[in-house]
Formats: structure tokens, C-alpha cells, sequence
């Protein structure tokens, strides 16, 4: 056979040619791959040909659909369909690409499966980051309106522990102040949290003493649980080097929460810490804080539970496991610190927890930097209290009323009332809130910073706000404010800090 | 009788346009996602005010966009439905610049939107979500349960004979 007819043979199977009128009746048809007869509508082939007869009338030269799916009789068939004015004469080309098409299938068919399953996952990850955005912006909303009431609540709490009151009184207001307390806890806790979820939450690098951290806190617990029936104890190991650089803030509200968490579950018996150092000689110590009680211990089916925030304040509704959510922060920190927390437990015998965290050691005294100490005593200061809200101002004017310094307090409850009271007289320190009634307290800040009378632009001020995200701190202390009081405060924290200044 | 009815079904692949169709013509379902390449023509008939209306349906292959799909298969179209999947942003985060491309490139061609998978309303999405002014005149269908399907090629068949 030649060349010629092997090639005229392929094309005769994979092209059929058809002439129509301008009505769509098939004037001829080579009938190569689908049998019709001359006469007979074009549409009657296929329902595709219905909206191409409309077209016939203004015809240009041609018209292409590539990729149509035809099933005729039993043959289903993927055609390229060519629409064409010769001499004024149409003709359809009809070429069979089945095959061609065919193969592509598979192709199409997994770059669309991939695209949608790749689109799927990010719209996840979105919603599940605007979940996590929610939860955050609902918890430091929360966290804000609890804390400007608990601040009242604690705050003339404290003014009336200090009248004269009977021994049930007493007892009443400290149950109160004690209760209050643990809300505040729970609350810095829950920022902790997210601070640390969020990613606000950065560990520092500043030299330290691990003696001090050590001593300090278990004088605080000797302190705090005298005259309970449990005796504390800590060891520092001989190779354990003192001299580091850390976050000793964060270690020490590790150790807090431990030693914490072992008096909440210790009745009576011993409470130990023990600080061991697993790496010794090398530049970085890999020191194990063992922390020991003789307490009720925990069973094991809650041990793996014990780090979850939310199992613990969820699961057993009844009786709940009692922890807070000092654990789960214990864990999160040592985590966010390169290191790892551990816990063996046996039920009313006791439980050790282990945290082990890696810590660079130095090897000189790094020079401290003096400060100026304060004299104990606050001299004759005017201070000017920025509040609108009247129990705030109520509870400002007791504080500043039963404390023993000479501060005078005046009360601005506007922005332009501050203003005015600026000008007319001199302050050696302002307590601003973050918002009020007709100016936000940033640009109050910056008004005063601003100021062209240094008398003014260079008076310490302190923003005491519940708003206590680490970000929003940040913001105020940007903006020109001298100290962040968090609420609740204690009328001793407010007094040190104005002393500070 | 009248003329044929050209209906071509956009929207993005993977939105349920071929599972509308054999719902609507053939009463049939199936799980299984095939991609459609190229072009698929179904013919069914729907009476309305007792006039037997016939419509040609072309199945286009998806597109992310209505100016990729082939210019032929638009040409000569009596009405339009575009399809996004409630399911899936991608599929209508584009909605209004493909409804202002067909109102400017096809604008005496009548368009129904259609947001399918309603079956999974309340699992996967919530109907409040769709509840803006961009989605008033949306029909929410489901190929899986029927809901909707007829109701639709119903509505733009009214809208091509007006």
C-alpha cells in the first residue's frame, strides 16, 4: 500500500465531511463516522446541532468547537466540529479526537482534584486562624471587663480591712479579698495563655541569680503557709552554677505554679525542691527543677490530662481536678524556654513533677547597674487621677485617703478637664486609664508628651487599665506612658509604684 | 413549538454543574467527581404556561474565570446559569466580576446563580454566611438531594421567554 493510501485510510477514519443548507438539511455526508441520510435534519444526529442552525444565516467564514461529546447510537465519541462557508456553500468537518482526548482525561482530572484539595486546606487554615483570632479577641474583651469591677471589689475590700471591724467581719473580707484573688489569678493566667498561643509572649536573656529565684520564692511559700502542717525543703545541687542568663521572671512563675500546685493537693507531710544540674561543666546547664510533695497524687488516667487547659476546667464538672490553669502555662513556658516538663504520680502517696530547662552559665558577675532606692516615704506628691467612672473615683479617693503618704489626689473626669487642671496647676504624677469619656488615653499621652511646657510633657504617668494584653502595654509604654499598673491592683503596688517614679 | 433554548452552565470546576444537569434531566446522582473536558449537550423540555419550551444544556468544562472558557461555546446562548460551590470560597470569592463580565460581554442574556451542595448547609457552612447583598438573587441547590434543581433551569427558562 503506499504512503498515499495509508494516510487517505487514516484520515478516512477520523474525518467525516458534510454538506448542509442554511436550514441544517444534509444535502451529502461522506458518512465516515456516523451514518446519516441526505434529507434528514442535522439535529436529528445530535442534540448539539439544535443551537448551531440559528448560526447558519450569518455565518462568517467559520466556526470551531473543539471538545464536544457526542453519543450517537451506541458510539460515544469526542469530536472537534468545524463549521464552514466555502463558495457559499456549508460544510461541516467533524474529526474524531477521542483518543487524543481521552488521554488527557486522567491528567485534567488530577490537576483539578490536586487544586481543589490545596484550595480546601487553606480555606481550613483560615478558618481555623479567624477561630483562633475570635477566641483571642473575645478573651481579652472578657479579661477587660472583669478586671475594671474585680478592681473595685478588691480595691474597697482592702479600704475596709483596714476599719475597724470584728473578728467575723475580718474573717468575711478575707474570704472576699481571698476569693477575689483567685479571680485574679484565673485572669492572668488566661493572658498568659494566650499571650503565649499568640506568640506575644518572648522569653528573655538577661543574667540572673538562680540562688535568689531559689531562696526568694520558697521564703515566700515559708511565709505564706505558716503554720501548716507541711514542712518545705529545697536542695540546690553542688554542681548546679548559680550565675545565669535566663527569663528569671518566667522560671520563677514556673516554680510559683509548682509549688502552688503541691500545696493545693498536699494536706500534710513534705514538699521538696531540688535543682540538679544533668549537664555539668558544659556552657550550657541542663538544670532539673524536682518538685515533691506527699500529697493526695493524681490517678493514672489523669495524669495525661493534667497539661490541658481545658480538660482541666472541664472534664470532671463535679469535682474538678482543682489545678487551675497554672500546669498548662508551667508547660507552655518550660516549652517556649527549649525545655520539657515531666510527672510521676501515685495515687495518696504523691507526685513529683520534673522540669528540665537548658540555661547558659556565666562566669563573671555582670555588672549591676544602680538604681536609686527609694526613701519609704512618699514627700507631699499631687497626683492627678484621670477617671470617669464613678466607683473607680470613689475607690481612688479611699485609697489615697487611708494610706499613710502625703499624696494629694484631684480627679480630672475628661480629657478636657485634664487639660485644664494641666495648666492651671503642677502634678508629680498622672494615673490615666485607656479610655475615657471624650479622648482615649494614648492621645491623652501624647497630648501631654507633646506639651511645649516641659512642666507638663515630662510628668510620669501611669496607665492602670484592665486592658492587659502584652500588646496593649506595649502600645501605652510606645505612646510615652512611664509604668503600667494592671488591674486589679493592691493600694500597696499603687503607692510603690507612684514612689518609684 | 419554539425554538430550542441555548443554556451553557459555567462556574469553576468541581462546583456540581454536570451533577445539576443529570439531576435535572436524567433524575440521577452520583458521588464521584469525573471532570468534564470540553463540552457535554443534554436536551430536555419544560412547560411553562402550558408552552413546551425545549432547552439544549452545555455542560462546559470548569473555569476559574468565564473569559478562559472557549468563545464558541457561549456563542448564541439564551440564558446562563452560574454555579459556585457553598463549600468552597475559591469558587465564589469572584462572583461579581464574572456576573459584571457576563452583564457586559452577554447583556441581554439572562443569568440565575445558583450556590450548590446546599446539603451541606449547617456541616461545612451556614446559610446566614450567604445571606448578603451579593447572594440575594442566588438560589441555594442541592444535585445530591434534588433541592432546587428544577426550580432553577424553571427560573431561567421564565427569564429567557419574558
Amino acid at each position: 500500500m503506499s504512503l498515499s493510501n495509508i494516510k487517505s485510510n487514516f484520515f478516512k477514519n477520523k474525518i467525516q465531511v458534510l454538506q448542509i443548507d442554511t436550514e441544517g438539511t444534509i444535502l451529502e455526508s461522506d458518512n465516515s463516522l456516523f451514518v446519516v441520510k441526505n434529507g434528514t435534519s442535522i439535529v436529528d444526529l445530535h442534540p448539539f446541532f439544535y443551537t448551531i442552525t440559528p448560526e447558519l444565516e450569518n455565518l462568517g467564514d467559520a466556526i470551531s468547537y473543539p471538545c464536544v461529546n457526542v453519543e450517537i447510537g451506541d458510539e460515544e465519541k469526542i469530536i472537534d466540529i468545524e463549521v464552514k462557508k466555502i463558495d457559499n456553500e456549508i460544510y461541516i468537518t467533524i474529526i474524531d479526537f477521542t483518543q487524543h482526548y481521552q488521554d488527557s482525561h486522567p491528567l485534567v482530572q488530577e490537576k483539578n482534584e490536586a487544586s481543589i484539595a490545596k484550595n480546601k486546606l487553606a480555606f481550613e487554615r483560615e478558618l481555623l486562624f479567624a477561630k483562633e483570632d475570635f477566641k483571642n479577641s473575645f478573651l481579652a474583651h472578657l479579661n477587660h471587663e472583669i478586671r475594671n469591677p474585680l478592681n473595685s471589689l478588691l480595691g474597697f475590700t482592702e479600704v475596709l480591712s483596714k476599719t475597724n471591724l470584728t473578728f467575723q467581719q475580718k474573717e468575711t473580707v478575707n474570704v472576699i479579698t481571698k476569693t477575689g484573688t483567685h479571680i485574679k489569678v484565673l485572669m492572668d493566667d488566661l493572658l498568659d495563655i494566650s499571650n503565649i498561643e499568640t506568640g506575644l509572649l518572648t522569653i528573655k536573656n538577661i543574667p540572673f541569680n538562680l540562688n535568689n529565684i531559689v531562696v526568694n520564692i520558697i521564703k515566700h511559700f515559708q511565709i505564706k503557709q505558716k503554720g501548716s502542717n507541711i514542712e518545705l525543703n529545697y536542695i540546690i545541687g553542688k554542681k548546679v552554677p548559680t550565675k545565669l542568663y535566663g527569663d528569671p521572671t518566667r522560671l520563677n512563675q514556673i516554680l510559683y505554679n509548682l509549688l502552688h500546685n503541691a500545696y493545693h493537693n498536699t494536706e500534710e507531710g513534705a514538699i521538696s525542691l531540688e535543682v540538679i544540674n544533668k549537664t555539668p561543666g558544659e556552657p550550657t546547664a541542663l538544670l532539673n527543677f524536682i518538685i515533691k510533695d506527699t500529697g493526695k497524687g493524681i490517678s493514672s488516667k489523669n495524669l495525661d490530662k493534667l497539661f490541658d487547659s481545658y480538660v482541666q476546667l472541664e472534664v470532671e464538672k463535679i469535682k474538678p481536678l482543682g489545678q487551675g490553669l497554672g500546669l498548662k502555662i508551667v508547660q507552655d513556658l518550660a516549652q517556649l524556654m527549649g525545655g520539657e516538663v515531666s510527672v510521676k504520680s501515685e495515687l495518696n502517696t504523691g507526685s513529683e513533677f520534673s522540669v528540665e530547662i537548658p540555661f547558659k552559665t556565666r562566669e563573671k558577675a555582670t555588672k549591676k547597674k544602680t538604681v536609686p532606692k527609694g526613701s519609704g516615704l512618699l514627700l507631699s506628691k499631687r497626683i492627678l487621677a484621670v477617671e470617669d467612672d464613678q466607683i473607680s473615683q470613689m475607690l481612688l479617693m479611699k485609697q489615697f485617703l487611708s494610706d499613710d503618704s502625703s499624696c494629694y489626689l484631684e480627679i480630672a473626669a475628661s480629657g478636657a478637664q485634664t487639660k485644664e487642671l494641666l495648666e492651671k496647676k503642677q502634678y508629680n504624677a498622672i494615673i490615666l486609664k485607656r479610655k475615657i469619656q471624650d479622648i482615649s488615653g494614648l492621645e491623652l499621652i501624647e497630648y501631654i508628651r507633646n506639651h511645649p511646657d516641659t512642666n507638663i510633657s515630662e510628668i510620669p504617668i501611669i496607665i492602670a487599665t484592665g486592658m492587659a494584653m502584652i500588646e496593649e502595654q506595649e502600645e501605652a509604654l510606645a505612646a510615652g506612658a512611664s509604668a503600667f499598673l494592671k488591674k486589679p491592683y493592691t493600694q500597696k503596688e499603687l503607692f510603690k509604684l507612684l514612689e518609684k517614679l | 413549538m419554539s425554538h430550542p433554548k441555548k443554556i451553557v452552565i459555567l462556574g469553576h470546576f468541581g462546583v456540581g454543574k454536570t451533577s445539576l444537569i443529570r439531576q435535572f434531566v436524567d433524575s440521577q446522582f452520583s458521588e464521584d467527581y469525573l471532570v468534564t473536558v470540553g463540552v457535554h449537550v443534554k436536551k430536555k423540555s419544560v412547560t411553562i404556561d402550558n408552552n413546551e419550551i425545549t432547552l439544549v444544556i452545555w455542560d462546559i468544562e470548569g473555569n476559574t474565570s468565564i473569559d478562559k472558557a472557549r468563545k464558541s461555546y457561549l456563542l448564541g446562548s439564551h440564558g446562563f446559569i452560574y454555579v459556585f460551590d457553598l463549600t468552597r470560597p475559591e469558587t465564589y470569592a469572584n462572583l461579581k466580576d464574572q456576573l459584571s463580565y457576563l452583564n457586559e460581554e452577554y447583556s441581554n442574556v439572562p443569568v440565575v446563580v445558583l450556590g450548590n451542595k446546599a446539603d451541606q448547609f449547617g456541616t461545612t457552612v451556614s446559610k446566614e454566611y450567604f445571606s448578603t447583598k451579593e447572594f440575594e438573587d442566588c438560589l441555594f441547590t442541592s444535585a445530591l438531594t434534588g433541592e432546587n434543581v428544577d426550580n432553577a433551569f424553571v427560573k431561567l427558562t421564565k427569564k429567557i421567554i419574558e
